[in-house]
């Protein structure tokens, strides 16, 4: 499949629901801020958000898009340097986070503002859909990838997704993440060195539970694999 | 049989064996199965 390139991709966003508004699928987890979950996104409560980015048109930009929704507020902007002590003193719900500064990078901020207690919700700003940050960003516990070109509606509806824990990510951080190949994360390197730990025996049981036998069907299967 | 499969759990520390399932394919054990009966 050829895949349309220079900012025509399908407008395919993905967006996950994995807790919030109650709902067929809002079992999972429990909203961060929801205090009973009833009515939310009605503007019952405001939605605090902080935007870091080292560019001073960008945060104004972003303070303009998202102040136009009642239900969401910019309570404060901040360049890398200075965006850790700004959420620790704005408490914000949601932090857009540039990916890439000259200062500071992104990613080293979203590392600190996780080991925050009780953290907000990061999602990363990219400014080309196109980042090989995308993967660690995630890794990192990152919520989401937004491009700084999305539609002000868009814009607005996204972020109360990931107010109420959900995840947001642009069409093209969606593709990398399913085209991901398993063994780059760290995650999946942990998962190999435990594999390594089996015995060739007990790695021939595992593929055979993979296959989905029964206990019983192994034994029969692992009988005969020794008889040949 | 069943030891041998909770032993497995446990080294691979997953509560079931769809989970040990997924792991051992995210971790390419099936496709190495599916080589070697390819080529031998």
């Amino acid at each position: 499949m050829a895949l349309p390139t220079g900012g025509c991709y399908p407008a395919v966003w993905l967006e996950l629901q994995l807790s919030g508004p109650p709902g067929p699928i809002g079992a999972l987890g429990s909203s961060r801020h929801g205090p009973d979950g009833m009515n939310e996104g009605q503007g019952e409560r405001v939605i605090r958000v902080v935007v870091v980015d080292d560019e001073a048109l960008v945060r104004s930009g972003f303070q303009l898009i998202l102040g136009a929704s009642e239900d969401l507020e910019v309570v404060a902007t901040a360049s890398g340097g200075e965006a850790l002590e700004t959420v620790r003193r704005a408490r914000p719900d949601v932090v857009l986070l540039d990916i890439r500064m000259p200062d500071v990078d992104g990613l080293t901020v979203l590392r600190e503002l996780r080991t925050m207690p009780d953290p907000p919700v990061v999602a990363m700003l990219t400014t080309f859909d196109a980042d090989e940050y995308i993967l660690t960003a995630l890794h990192c516990g990152a919520a989401g990838f937004l491009l700084k070109d999305t539609e002000p509606e868009q814009l607005a509806h996204l972020v109360r997704t990931l107010a109420a824990g959900g995840v947001v990510l642009s069409p093209k951080a969606s593709r990398t993440l399913l085209h991901s190949h398993p063994g780059a994360g760290t995650a999946v390197d942990e998962e190999a060195a435990r594999v390594r730990l089996l015995t060739a025996r007990e790695r021939d049981v595992l593929v055979l539970v993979a296959e989905g036998l029964s206990n019983a069907d192994i034994g029969a299967a692992s009988i005969w694999g020794q008889a040949r | 049989m069943k030891d041998h499969v909770s032993a497995i759990l446990t080294k691979l520390r997953v509560a079931s064996r769809v989970q040990a399932a997924l792991l051992a394919q995210r971790a390419g054990l099936l496709d190495e199965r599916l080589r070697s009966e390819v080529g031998g």
